[in-house]
């Protein structure tokens, strides 16, 4: 009897001891890759290793950004056994004032984990003298740190752009692979290129105990450091552009007792590359890869002349004369004027009672069409503008790029504006009248227009048509120095001028600086062809005494044409062929002296 | 009669009590070395197991030298030593305090857990009660007499809070009921009213009961508050995998497993030596459970047959709830692993029955035909019995032989019994 109960149990108690069996079965061959992975997430923590920002250079070779060592002392408040002793032995090597001290000490009595900066940017020498007295200041900690360096200063700073701690929305956005501290581009190359630019993150990975101490190394994924990427920009026209801009608007400011800006767009005339875009006024991006200061943020923040802007794409302005360009070459491909038309100019326009005035208010008397571009003579141009269908003219306009994009690798470029009959219906309630087109074939009314739209206009005349997309990153190659990629010119579109036209509107442009009202940028080393431009303003509260913007834009040399330059300056007053030609004229001296 | 005892069960014995140790070592000695708490001493538990170990030996040698008449005879005062020591657990000023419970008696560095004692003295008091009552069992008045007893033990040992040395006094008693007996019926209904209990306990009793209940169902809902103990221990065995992480080279100990080298010593088993180990280790035990149901069904002397039944199921009972606990099978109770788990009281116990165990295994008749998986393991078993003349010494021989005289009379030897055993020459 009691036999078969022992037997009936056993099997009972083996049952159960069975089913350990099976769920260790279970738990350690069905789901062991699961819990390996969880036992992997318990105990294995990456410590990030920054991979080195990636270099920028020019064209020609010259490092426009570079990455520079400095170091930084901070103290471990649970480590410092006596603050003042410590701060004594410290100041003898940095110079602290009283407040200094005092906010240190401050800081110190919060008792946080985070160190407590002493000081930051701290050279070699500063660093090693501090490595001596290190042994003596339990909780010093010296680390270094490293800085985004632009050798050059403000010179090309709106297409270099700067970088920065990356934000909190940045840091929590899981698409990123951002950790706080990180810094990211803000601006310029260093945002539109901050992927390529950043390189990949390593990490030391150590085994740590629940408490997140160390018990021992697993190994290194070895950081990747960023690409270099090397620019279209010509130190040299670069520099030449960025001199003669400043140098002009510094000139202009004294005279006309206001602050002025301005923009410079040197493109190649054959690829679209840009070989330099300069933009006044200017901000010192190693400010900011230094940790600006409020005052200076604020100074850049509140300058009324907007020092940020990079105004050769953010900038959106009257086309003024330089729309003659396509004017011309539309109406020409049209039908409605011919290269060796003659026009009479009685110094003003009368459209249906309403009279639309030439700048030279005199008249230009008998002009044929080469000469009315090269003079820039307005009754020309709304003689062939009340001849076009807006529709049409419009879709010209649209060929030639106004209004949309140039699509080139900078951030926050501005499309300009291109208005049109349903626009102007919306925004002021009225049809489109005759006199919106008369007003449109100079550039003036609705239309805008950023520096660098004009520059590509004017590069698709000069090449015989072709419309490239700008671009400012030539190659990219990886740290190693082997070539990751090299951009190839972009052709958006041929335009739908015939090159027969293009090349009457060619010799008006070139008649501009032979004879007509470009001849400040007649060049002694090339032959410059180009089109001025005078945007006439109204006051404004910017602008109180509605100065006249000033254009010139340009290619060279006439025969076969190797850059566009093209030159805006805000507030100038006068007239484009006076000060922005002049500019023009300094670009093509350095480019082909 | 006079028999030479199993010596496999020493053989088992030793095996746990090795991995034991060696366990223990592996799975304190990183934090006790990373710890101030411990003088950074990476030996500090292991020292004091050996200790254990030695305490225990001694206690596995005094329970297979105890005649089991005397045994028998002092049974109620085993009964009445473990009342004893439970109500003076429970006194202010005399019960020692630690981690929220009080479960210590003791003066200084010694200190002992009564309610562990208290499992070995209720398997004797059980084993001597049942088998004086024999068949009066079937009536209810044995039947709640027994049952109360129990209770009012199970009761002090909750009081301390303990509810797992409760449990496995409860499991004992209906196993030993079964045994010996009594009504179905009688034992499913007081497994029905431990139920409502436990549920009673659940509802009234400690908040953490509801936690460990809710992190029994679902860890994973709340891994890093209360799910935290088995989620970790989950990790740990299946991390282990097949082969396991090594041995040594567990991660889940570093402060990530609570009481590794104590209640969750299985899971760092399972992780540093994986299925294959820990199946051993579980192996190990269905046979202590097999030795001792063999040894029972081996004996004619119910008193001895209930000692070896309740000794085996005691430390089988435990190791089912404790690796239960660790493989998430079984709720969070608080029982050591026998052998495994650190802790002198335990331990002593554990080799307290152990001892028993192999003090009956000399008073059992070998190949008994009633035992169905006797036969089965015949030639494994007549290996360790041909070896063992060699290897127990003299004393211990003359001692069992002196000892089982007084049984002789109580087995009935059968004649197949007489011809296997020839060496045997006292005989009615």
């Amino acid at each position: 009897m009691y036999k078969e109960k022992i037997s009936v149990l056993y099997f009972m108690i083996i049952a159960g001891f069975m089913l350990l069996i099976c769920r260790l079965w279970y738990l350690q061959f069905y789901e062991r890759n699961e819990f390996i992975k969880l036992a992997d997430d318990n105990t294995i923590r990456h410590i990030p290793m920054p991979a080195e920002r990636g270099l920028v250079f020019s064209s020609d070779g010259e490092i426009l950004v570079k990455n520079s060592i400095y170091f930084k002392a901070s103290l471990l408040s649970i480590e410092v056994e006596n603050i003042s002793d410590t701060l004594d032995k410290i100041s003898t090597v940095i110079p602290l004032s009283v407040k200094e001290i005092g906010y240190i000490k401050k800081k110190m009595s919060e008792y946080t984990l985070d160190p407590v900066i002493i000081k930051d940017m701290l050279d070699y020498g500063t660093f090693c003298r501090l490595a001596e007295i290190k042994a003596e200041c339990p909780g010093l900690l010296l680390e270094v740190q490293p800085v985004r360096d632009y050798p050059f200063g403000v010179s090309a700073c709106h297409v270099l752009g700067y970088d920065g701690p990356v934000s909190e929305e940045e840091v929590n956005n899981p698409d990123n692979d951002y950790s706080v501290g990180d810094f990211n581009g803000k601006d310029g190359v260093e945002k539109e290129y901050d992927e390529r630019l950043r390189g990949k993150k390593g990490s030391a990975n150590v085994r740590v105990n629940a408490a997140g101490r160390l018990i021992d190394a697993v190994g290194v994924d070895f950081p990747i450091p960023g690409d270099s990427v090397f620019l279209t920009i010509d130190s040299t026209l670069q520099l030449a552009a960025e001199k003669a801009l400043r140098e002009t608007i510094k000139e202009l400011e004294l005279k006309n007792g206001e602050s002025s800006g301005g923009a410079a767009v040197v493109l190649n005339a054959k690829t679209g590359a840009v070989l330099a875009m300069a933009s006044y006024p200017v901000y010192d991006p190693n400010k900011f890869a230094r940790g600006i200061s409020q005052k200076d943020y604020d100074d850049l923040i509140n300058n009324k002349a907007n020092p940020l802007l990079n105004r050769p794409i953010h900038g959106a302005y009257p086309c003024a004369s330089t729309f003659k360009i396509i004017t011309s070459s539309a109406a020409l491909q049209e039908g409605l004027a011919g290269e060796h038309d003659h026009y009479y100019c009685k110094g003003f326009y009368d459209l249906q009672g309403h009279v639309f005035n030439c700048f030279v208010t005199s008249g230009h008397g008998w002009i044929s069409f080469e000469e009315a571009l090269a003079y820039s003579c307005d009754v020309v141009y709304y003689e062939i503008a009340s001849r076009f269908k807006i529709e049409k003219f419009l879709k010209y306009i649209a060929d030639f790029g106004i209004g949309s994009k140039t699509g080139i690798d900078l951030p926050g470029e501005n499309s300009g504006h291109l208005p049109s009959e349903q626009w102007k219906i919306k925004t002021y309630g009225e049809p489109w009248y005759p006199g919106d087109t008369v007003n449109l074939s100079i550039g003036q009314g609705f239309v805008e227009v950023t520096p660098l739209q004009v520059a590509r206009f004017t590069m698709a005349v000069a090449n015989g048509g072709y419309l490239y997309r700008p671009y400012i990153v030539d190659r990219i190659e990886s740290a190693f120095g082997n070539e990751v990629e090299k951009v190839k010119p972009h052709l958006e579109r041929r335009l739908s001028i015939d090159e027969r036209f293009l090349a009457a509107v060619r010799r008006g442009m070139r008649g501009a600086v032979s004879y007509g009202s470009g001849r400040a940028a007649d060049c002694e080393y090339a032959e410059v062809a180009g089109k001025t431009g005078t945007a006439e303003n109204f006051p404004t509260p910017e602008n109180p005494k509605g100065l006249n913007h000033t254009w010139f834009t340009s290619f060279a040399p006439y025969g076969d044409p190797e850059i566009v330059a093209t030159v805006l300056l805000e507030k100038s007053g006068g007239y484009g062929g006076e000060l922005s030609a002049k500019i023009a004229k300094k670009i093509y001296d350095a480019k082909f002296k | 009669m006079k028999k030479n005892p199993d010596l496999s069960i020493l053989l088992l014995t030793a095996i746990l009590l090795l991995t034991g140790t060696i366990m223990i070592f592996s799975a304190s000695s990183p934090t006790c070395a990373m710890l101030e708490d411990f003088n950074n001493d990476q030996y500090y538990y292991l020292k004091r197991h050996l200790t254990n170990v030695f305490l225990g030996i001694g206690a596995f040698i005094l329970a297979y030298k105890l005649d089991p008449k005397k045994l028998e005879k002092y049974s109620p005062l085993c009964y009445l030593g473990a009342l004893l020591m439970l109500i003076m657990v429970l006194l202010p000023g005399i019960g020692i305090v630690a981690k929220g419970a009080r479960r210590w008696l003791g003066f200084g560095s010694f200190t002992f857990q009564p309610a562990e004692f208290a499992k070995a003295l209720f398997v004797i008091f059980l084993a001597e009660f049942l088998a004086k009552t024999g068949d009066k069992i079937k009536n209810i008045k044995y039947f709640l007499k027994i049952t109360g007893l129990t209770i009012l033990l199970m009761i002090l040992i909750e009081a301390e809070p303990d509810l797992g040395t409760a449990l496995s006094i409860a499991g004992i008693l209906i196993i030993m009921l079964y045994i010996s007996g009594a009504n179905i019926k009688y034992i499913l209904s007081i497994c029905a009213l431990g139920v409502i209990g436990i549920c009673v306990l659940l509802i009234t009793g400690h908040s953490y009961r509801i936690n460990r209940m809710k992190a029994f169902l679902n860890p994973w809902q709340d891994a890093q508050d209360t799910g935290y103990h088995v989620c970790q221990s989950l990790i740990a065995v299946g991390s282990g995998g097949v082969t396991g992480v090594g041995f040594g080279d567990s991660r889940q100990k570093f402060f990530y497993l609570p009481e590794q080298h104590t209640d969750f010593i299985f899971a760092v088993i399972s992780e540093e030596l994986g299925f294959v180990g820990s199946f051993m280790i579980v192996m190990l035990f269905i046979l202590i459970l097999y030795k001792g149901f063999k040894t029972a069904s081996e004996t004619n002397d119910s008193f001895l047959r209930l000692l070896a039944v309740g000794s085996a199921s005691m430390i089988a009972f435990q190791a089912f709830m404790n690796i239960g606990v660790v493989i998430g099978i079984v709720p969070c109770t608080g029982i050591p692993l026998p052998f495994l788990s650190y802790g002198g009281s335990s331990l002593i116990t554990t080799m307290f029955l152990m001892g028993l165990l192999f003090n009956v295994s000399k008073y059992c008749s070998r190949h008994g035909r009633g035992w169905e998986l006797g036969s089965d393991d015949e030639e494994f078993d007549s290996g360790y019995d041909d070896e063992q003349d060699d290897e127990v010494p003299d004393n211990i021989q003359n001692d069992a032989k002196k000892e089982s005289k007084n049984y002789e009379d109580k087995n009935n030897i059968t004649k197949s019994d007489l011809d296997e055993y020839t060496e045997t020459p006292e005989k009615t």
